[in-house]
């Protein structure tokens, strides 16, 4: 059975490679490409299904050695793969999210000349990240951690025209670089004090507060975390199907997939586990904040990634890496979805993202309501729709554990705010009269529109339910609490949903808005952008131009260098040349006045 | 070492006897045949590497960089076919035969066995390298280049002859294999930490240590684009080379002695980083980011530990093959643009689009991502520096954050964006050109699959 | 083996055919074509009004909306524990001394 399961997982993994094989061998054939890219990723993720029904029926879980790389001294750098619980089934997920969203990306990139190129592009991101979420090693892993950063950037910027689409990318690729900085750290620790990067070996000692946050770190970059959060709703400037892909549903949780990998290492380590508690309620709760402002509907559902992302954090703060993890693999089901439907609707408003003036597309995309509806019930988790079976866990787990209570309040204000924005993209583009040009392209009829979003939308519909069905939770969750608590989630979102519309009922009456300063506060992002992007750039750059070029460069070691040097010499050669002019005669007239006087000195 | 050494000489005659039209295609296969026979040299059975003859020896650590400068002279040659359009033919030959020249005593420098020898020909590389940059340099700029990169060079390594000259007498040998066996231990005391500074600032000077870089920036910039190729991938490894080699006879000392070294190529690595950030003009760029990295090298040179030598070989041969094609690409922009400045060089995605995939895949290599052999030194010598110290990773991390900065910023810049409208009459790119590209890219991935070959002496 | 040697065009065309997908529909309008949202036009665009919907397309909306939400209730009709409790949860304030094995005041 063994043998199966790796067998399949590897084969599905090659199948992935096979596009880019025959992209290499006939790069001219193009006209094809993107269907077969399509194609290749449906395949793979069938060629997956076998490997997780034989996960969830004989419990099978493997790591394999492929081959040797290199070893460093005591150290063993090698190819190998580890095939247990996390990645059994996140890779069939991520496949499907994938298949899904190079379906959409046939209707959605139609156009672009480089479609090819595209897909080209979403097939090594995909293969980077199966790499991490395979990796049994903290090496294959940073391969494949750093190759999703890049292809971040590669995607952010696809078009490259744009000078924001270019900045996102930079952002994108400094704030995860920051985040490496943790990673390297934490590779540094392991290697100096046990000698591995191996998971197995790595698992068997023991890790200190130290490297552990330098994890941390690591995930607060990749998964845009609080402090390294602002480059996820920038990475907006991508393509549709980029953000649908990277930017919720696969890249951006490849920071908490990590902390759940370590997390044999956190779960004794209150420091680290407070950290990442406090961290995770602090981004849930300003990134919702922010979210229930925006205007732009990718950024809002983006600002709502980042506040699930925040959440998943939370989960790794409560002990509870097995929710975490379940509620990425929900996640990535609605939240791909909401970002195709957010597609559709730019798409067929002619590339209009203003909420603001759309409306009324209730009755003109019907199919991409249902599953923009069918997404946001589930993202506020609505019970026995996806968002459910992880989030209602993970506030109940929440609310029964001894945790930090503050966290505690954040996150459940951050839920209710999730209601809040969920409401305001249904509220503003779906339902009132339409605010958009008489003559829009408005047509949904493609079926490689609809057929990916209808996948999804069935995705987080059922997905939850079997997943949680068949895979028996291995961690501890709390099944016994009292009616308040259970209800909490449930409780808090519907008063989400109700208070702002009331406020909306009660705002419509008011002649103009006031400005107001936690308005402001929210839509400028709390600022954060602001102050941060405008003043570290500017004392780096200032500090590079005027103290490292102008100050030392130029004026220290050059005057003082070989400036100096030449000064010098012209000078003190000026002065001597000035005595030796070739007047004899004083030379003579000298000799009258210092021979006499050395005779005397001598006599 | 003979069957390397009298080819390589045989190209001068092949080169004045070449007609015309053969000119530039006679030493670019010969010297690739050359440098295709040297990979022997990476076959290393034995810890104590081989010995030819009394002058002549390579082991693991002077392998890979004599097989470096072997390959890189048909790249260079290569790479300067475009920029000697406009020369007559005599001077094309002289401009050839002061590459090979160079390269004979590259390579004698690297496999002399004795450390005599070796400084005599640290010097000789000298004279081309400074014939190459005033003679075949585009500004007059040039001329202040060659001063500053020869006084530089020369004031440094003055100091190493006496020191040289000083354990000859009292080692009586300076031998590499016998002094390696020989117990010699040059303890903490002041005239000791003299000898010390004049056998390492000669090194300091050439690779670039941070506050003696200045040459750097101007000789990479004026210099054409083989002498640019040349310095930033083979004649500042003489540097770390020449550390590592020299630290064999300073041993205890250099422990303590090192400190203010390690310290200030920590903080000019950030420093240079900073200041690649604003550089407008592209070769500056390199050169800058090159003295950054070279930074790593001192870093790891110094430490003295066996992953930190590791990571210093492999760091040498991977900036060596990265730099020199980040230099062959601002060279294709400048021969299109005639202009360094990288403002005026927007968009050219748009209009080269596989230039843009070997700009990418060069910065990528720069940046050190993971697959990379850049990565795996950058690493090492992380690593062996946080077990130095564990604050070095502040200066470390911030360091590889800026150094993804400006790679991507100068990938951003050049490639992306609109292009500008009096790009469009420029050249389309050449298969030499891209040839060029993959012969420096190739290697790379050869190495990155299999890392052991240059890993160095203590692997 | 000649058999089998027959099947290798049939499985290379359906390979082909299977890995280049339904992809004719759209590949009339090829790359580069002009295309606004979707292959072609299905609907005629009608001014200030909304769309002729096709039926499908309403079915398909209405269906999985209908699927959404009969699955909400159905679960909800059989696993409504898992929204409010799967028992109800005891109360501490009714537990009696016996219970808790609290000897009475007045014992000793």
């Amino acid at each position: 059975m063994n043998f199966m399961l790796n067998s399949m997982i590897l084969l599905s993994i090659v199948i992935l490679t096979l596009p880019l094989m025959i992209n290499l061998a006939f790069p001219h054939k193009t006209n094809h490409f993107p269907a077969y890219c399509k194609n290749a990723v449906k395949l793979a993720f069938l060629t997956s299904l076998p490997p997780l029904i034989l996960f969830v029926y004989a419990d099978t879980s493997h790591h394999t050695t492929w081959s040797h790389h290199t070893s460093i001294n005591t150290l063993n750098l090698s190819m190998s793969f580890k095939l247990d619980h996390f990645s059994i089934i996140f890779i069939p997920i991520a496949f499907y999210v994938t298949w899904s969203i190079l379906e959409f990306s046939l209707w959605y990139m139609h156009t672009d000349p480089k479609i090819h190129q595209f897909f080209k592009y979403l097939i090594t991101f995909l293969l980077t990240m199966i790499i991490l979420v395979s990796a049994n090693n903290l090496f294959q892993l940073f391969i494949g951690w750093e190759g999703v950063g890049i292809m971040s950037f590669m995607l952010i910027g696809w078009w490259y025209g744009r000078s924001d689409a270019n900045t996102a990318a930079l952002q994108a690729v400094l704030y995860n670089r920051i985040g490496d900085i943790g990673f390297m750290l934490t590779m540094a620790w392991l290697m100096i004090n046990n000698n591995s990067w191996d998971l197995q070996h790595i698992f068997m000692t023991n890790m200190n507060t130290l490297a552990l946050l330098g994890l941390i770190i690591a995930a607060t970059g990749k998964s845009a975390q609080f402090g390294l959060h602002p480059w996820l709703p920038s990475a907006m400037e991508g393509p549709t199907p980029v953000s649908a892909l990277l930017h919720s549903s696969t890249m951006v949780v490849a920071g908490i997939f990590l902390l759940i990998r370590f997390h044999p290492m956190m779960e004794n380590n209150n420091t680290a586990l407070t950290t990442a508690l406090c961290l995770g309620a602090t981004t849930t709760l300003f990134t919702a904040m922010c979210a229930i402002t925006q205007n732009d509907i990718k950024k809002i559902v983006a600002f709502s990634t980042s506040s699930q992302l925040g959440l998943m954090m939370v989960t790794i703060g409560l002990n509870q890496p097995h929710l975490a993890f379940l509620h990425i693999c929900t996640h990535a089901f609605f939240k791909a979805m909401l970002f195709l439907c957010s597609g559709s609707i730019i798409h067929s408003l002619n590339n209009e993202q203003d909420i603001r003036k759309m409306g009324g597309l209730l009755h003109i995309l019907p199919i991409t309501s249902s599953a923009l509806m069918t997404g946001s019930l589930a993202l506020m988790g609505t019970p026995f729709l996806a968002g459910f079976y992880s989030k209602d866990s993970i506030i109940e787990a929440m609310n029964t554990s001894y945790i930090n209570s503050w966290a505690m309040v954040m996150t459940l204000i951050a839920t209710s705010l999730t209601a809040i924005y969920s409401l305001r993209i249904i509220y503003f583009a779906l339902l009132n009269q339409p605010r958009f040009p008489p003559m829009s392209p408005i047509n949904e009829n493609n079926p490689n529109l609809t057929n990916p979003i209808t996948r999804l939308a069935l995705g987080s519909i059922f997905a939850a339910f079997i997943l949680t069905m068949n895979i028996p939770p291995t961690s501890m969750v709390p099944m016994t609490m009292p009616p308040a608590l259970k209800l909490t989630a449930l409780i808090v979102t519907i008063i989400g949903l109700i208070i702002p519309m009331e406020l909306n009922l009660l705002i419509n009456k008011l002649p103009t808005t006031p400005m107001i300063h936690t308005d402001n506060f929210s839509n400028m992002l709390g600022y954060f952008t602001h102050l941060f992007h405008r003043m570290y750039p500017l004392a780096n750059l200032q500090m590079g131009q005027h103290i490292a070029t102008m100050l030392i460069d130029l004026n220290w070691y050059e005057k003082t260098g070989p400036k100096g040097q030449a000064n010098l010499h012209n000078t003190t050669s000026s002065y001597i040349t000035s005595t030796q002019k070739g007047l004899i005669k004083t030379y003579f007239l000298s000799f009258i006045i210092t021979i006499p006087a050395i005779f005397a000195m001598i006599t | 070492m003979l069957k390397i050494l009298i080819p390589t000489f045989m190209l001068i005659p092949l080169t004045w006897w070449s007609k015309n039209p053969w000119l530039w295609i006679n030493p670019t296969t010969h010297s690739l045949l050359i440098s295709i026979f040297s990979i022997m040299l990476l076959y290393h059975n034995s810890d104590l590497g081989y010995y030819y003859n009394t002058a002549f020896s390579t082991d693991s650590l002077s392998g890979p960089l004599l097989v470096l400068s072997c390959w890189l002279l048909p790249l260079m040659m290569m790479a300067s076919q475009s920029h000697l359009t406009k020369e007559n033919s005599n001077r094309k030959k002289t401009y050839l035969t002061m590459l090979i020249t160079l390269q004979l005593s590259l390579i004698m420098a690297f496999s002399s066995s004795e450390l005599i020898m070796f400084y005599i020909l640290f010097e000789t590389t000298l004279i081309p390298t400074l014939i190459i940059i005033t003679r075949w340099g585009n500004q007059t700029e040039r001329l202040n280049a060659g001063l500053y990169f020869l006084f530089y060079t020369l004031m440094g390594s003055l100091p190493l002859l006496v020191a040289l000259l000083f354990m000859h007498n009292n080692l009586g040998s300076l031998h590499i294999l016998t002094t390696t066996m020989m117990p010699n231990t040059l303890n903490f005391s002041a005239p000791n930490s003299i000898l010390w500074y004049a056998c390492m600032i000669a090194f300091m000077v050439k690779m670039p240590l941070y506050g003696l870089h200045l040459w750097l920036p101007k000789a990479h910039v004026e210099a054409p684009i083989a002498g640019s190729m040349v310095l930033a991938a083979i004649l500042l490894k003489l540097g770390g080379y020449g550390i590592m080699r020299i630290t064999i006879f300073t041993e205890p000392i250099t422990m303590h002695l090192s400190y203010p070294f390690i310290i200030l190529s920590m903080w000019g690595m950030v420093m240079t980083s900073s200041i690649c950030l604003r550089q407008t003009d592209l070769k500056s760029l390199i050169a800058y980011s090159s003295v950054s990295h070279m930074g790593l090298v001192i870093i790891a040179a110094l430490m003295q530990s066996t992953l930190s030598f590791m990571g210093a070989t492999t760091l040498m041969i991977a900036h060596g093959l990265t730099s020199s094609m980040l230099f062959c690409l601002a060279n294709t922009n400048y021969e299109r643009i005639h202009s360094r400045t990288m403002i005026l060089a927007r968009g050219l995605q748009t209009i080269l689009p596989l230039m843009f995939a070997w700009w990418l895949l060069a910065s990528l290599a720069n940046l050190a991502l993971p697959p990379t052999i850049n990565l795996l030194g950058e690493l090492t010598v992380i690593i062996s520096s946080f077990s130095w110290s564990n604050f070095s990773i502040i200066l470390l991390g911030l360091n590889t954050v800026i150094t993804a900065l400006y790679s991507l910023h100068m990938l951003t810049t050049s490639q992306r964006g609109k292009f500008t409208h009096h790009t469009y009459p420029i050249k389309p790119s050449f298969t030499r050109e891209h040839i060029l590209m993959a012969l420096h890219l190739i290697p790379l991935l050869i190495i990155s699959l299999n890392p052991k070959i240059i890993l160095g002496i203590t692997y | 083996m000649s058999a089998l040697r027959r099947l290798g065009p049939f499985l290379r065309e359906g390979g082909r055919r299977f890995l280049e997908g339904p992809s004719e529909r759209t590949a009339d309008c090829g790359i580069g074509a002009v295309r606004y949202a979707g292959s072609g036009v299905h609907i005629q665009p009608r001014y200030r009004q909304y769309p002729q919907l096709t039926k499908s397309q309403v079915f398909q909306a209405e269906l999985l909306s209908a699927t959404m939400w009969f699955w909400i209730l159905w679960r909800f009709w059989h696993d409504s524990d898992a929204v409010l409790g799967h028992f109800p949860y005891p109360d501490p304030s009714q537990w009696t001394d016996e219970e808790l094995g609290i000897p009475p005041d007045d014992e000793d």
